[in-house]
């Protein structure tokens, strides 16, 4: 579906609420004799109100394959996986057979919406192959999702979104790295495989023309970045993940509104652009003694990346500082060398588990 | 059937209460030819109970030889990741409260190391894929294995 140019248009009202939306799985990854499917639940209301019968829908970004091929203009093809209609408490539960979301992961990513047609959230899920290729939905715990309602319980209506521009290549930061002392160097490895969690940015069609965060969206890169080994310094790697504009549209969104069809434009990632870029921030974080561990010189350490830092500005746009978590895979990860015998330390754990590193 | 199945699954691994999540990694750390060193592993015992521990062995062992196994409080100076051995007391005040690691009790809620002795057998160069405590805690049996290989070499480390 091609959507006119004049859909795509800034509009404004002056409607805003939020619902939570928790998000429960119902099979852990490694219960392979639980049902295979990931139940949602949440509520949808509107001013703080609970909103019944509301239908709430869940669906599937299609494999990035197909979302970085969509040209400007044109519909993003999602794949509705089920849907459900709110209580008289304005809440709902939505099970969705892990067979339904494979199809659309990519790299064992599959990123999801769900949308109350005044409202949506966007979280990314990822998917686990079992033996016999069955798959398993499989997240370390509950997540929980913001949806902004924009306006009060609205008939079933044609919803959908559209790809509205490019935003370009966005540096975002991806790693980092911090040796204090001489005698210590460092470095960073992204590798092919390795996916990262982006901020979407959304904007409503209410008229505060500010724009928020509102969930996120997994990419998994096609292709490796190395950094160089430095010696010592404060390192925060970035690659360049590019970014479009997109618009939400329901039938008549907001009635009353020039363009009534629109109900919001938020960013989200569509595509790996590599590149490697260093920056060196001024401090390095502070890590409790007790977390500290001894190397003699000569010896080196390494740890695989995982999903445990999140930047609450890993990049921006549209002025706003969007969450960048990269984690999913293990195939990248920072290595240090210790030419002399120093501490590496963790600033939360003990360095085997610590979300970050430092040597001292 | 299911106690059959119960009774021969045995305890799961790094499902218990001591250790932190981890996705990975490991070190390498130099050694001269017949000698030894001092490599820690730090956990907590998140449990509200104090924790017994039963055995320790090294997992996927290659040219590798756990000589001792000792276990103390992580002190303000922090543990050992990889250090000569005997570990020096600049790094371990406390290494005269050490206990054998099997056996040791670990309070509810400590933060303790296991210090292993291990040396290249037959080899330049000896390796692990891990370090396998097993531990009883409120009559439950459990393994801790955290996903953190171990090389010591002769040799150069990469």
């Amino acid at each position: 579906m091609r959507i006119r140019p004049h859909l795509l248009s800034r509009l404004t009202a002056p409607f805003l609420a939020v619902a939570a939306v928790a998000l429960f799985l119902a099979a852990p990854a490694t219960a392979v004799s639980a049902p295979p499917s990931l139940t949602v639940t949440g509520t949808v209301s509107y001013l703080g109100r609970p909103q019944a019968a509301a239908v709430v829908t869940i669906a599937a970004w299609p494999d990035q394959r197909i979302t970085a091929g969509i040209r400007p203009g044109h519909e993003v093809p999602l794949v509705t996986l089920g849907s459900a209609t709110t209580g008289p408490d304005g809440r709902y539960e939505i099970r969705v057979p892990d067979g339904l979301l494979a199809p659309e992961a990519t790299d064992g990513v599959v990123n999801l919406e769900v949308d109350s047609g005044s409202g949506s959230a966007f979280f990314p899920v990822t998917i686990q192959r079992m033996p016999g290729n069955a798959s398993v939905a499989a997240a370390a715990h509950p997540a929980t999702a913001n949806i902004a309602a924009l306006s009060p319980v609205m008939p079933a209506a044609h919803c959908g979104v559209a790809y509205v521009r490019s935003l370009g290549k966005v540096w975002t930061r991806v790693g980092q790295t911090y040796v204090v002392p001489r005698g210590v160097r460092q470095t960073f490895s992204y590798s092919s495989g390795q996916a990262s969690t982006l901020g979407i940015a959304e904007e409503d069609n209410v008229g505060s023309a500010a724009w928020h965060e509102s969930g996120s969206a997994s990419w998994s890169v096609d292709s490796g970045v190395g950094y160089p080994v430095r010696h010592r310094g404060y390192e925060w790697y970035y690659t360049l993940f590019r970014h479009g504009e997109y618009a939400k549209f329901c039938t008549n969104c907001h009635p009353g509104r020039p363009n009534p069809n629109i109900c919001s434009w938020f960013t989200r990632v569509n595509g790996f652009a590599a590149g490697a870029l260093i920056t060196n921030p001024r401090t390095a974080p502070r890590t409790p003694s007790g977390y500290c561990s001894y190397f003699i010189p000569g010896s080196d350490f390494f740890k695989d990346y995982s999903r445990a830092v999140t930047w609450s500005a890993g990049f921006t746009l549209f002025g706003v500082g969007l969450e960048a978590q990269t984690g999913y895979s293990t195939e990248g990860h920072v290595h240090f060398w210790f030419d002399s015998g120093h501490n590496l330390c963790g600033t939360n754990n003990d360095p085997p588990h610590a979300a970050q590193l430092v040597a001292r | 059937m299911l106690l059959l199945l119960a009774a021969c699954s045995g305890p799961g691994v790094n499902d218990g209460p001591l250790g932190g999540s981890g996705s990975g990694g490991g070190f390498c750390a130099p050694v001269r030819p017949g000698g030894s060193l001092a490599v820690g592993e730090a956990f907590t015992n998140g449990g509200d109970q104090a924790a017994q521990i039963t055995g320790v062995t090294l997992w996927q062992a290659r040219h590798l030889r756990l000589l001792s196994a000792w276990a103390l409080p992580v002190g303000s100076r922090g543990s050992v990741g990889a250090d000569f051995w005997p570990p020096s007391l600049s790094v371990v005040p406390n290494w005269g409260a050490r206990v054998s690691a099997v056996g040791a009790r670990i309070p509810s809620r400590a933060h303790w190391q296991i210090v292993l002795q291990l040396s290249p057998t037959g080899s330049p160069t000896g390796s692990a894929a891990g370090v396998t405590v097993s531990y009883e805690e409120a009559g439950t049996s459990y393994v801790m294995r955290p996903a953190y290989s171990l090389t010591l070499t002769s040799h150069r480390c990469s």
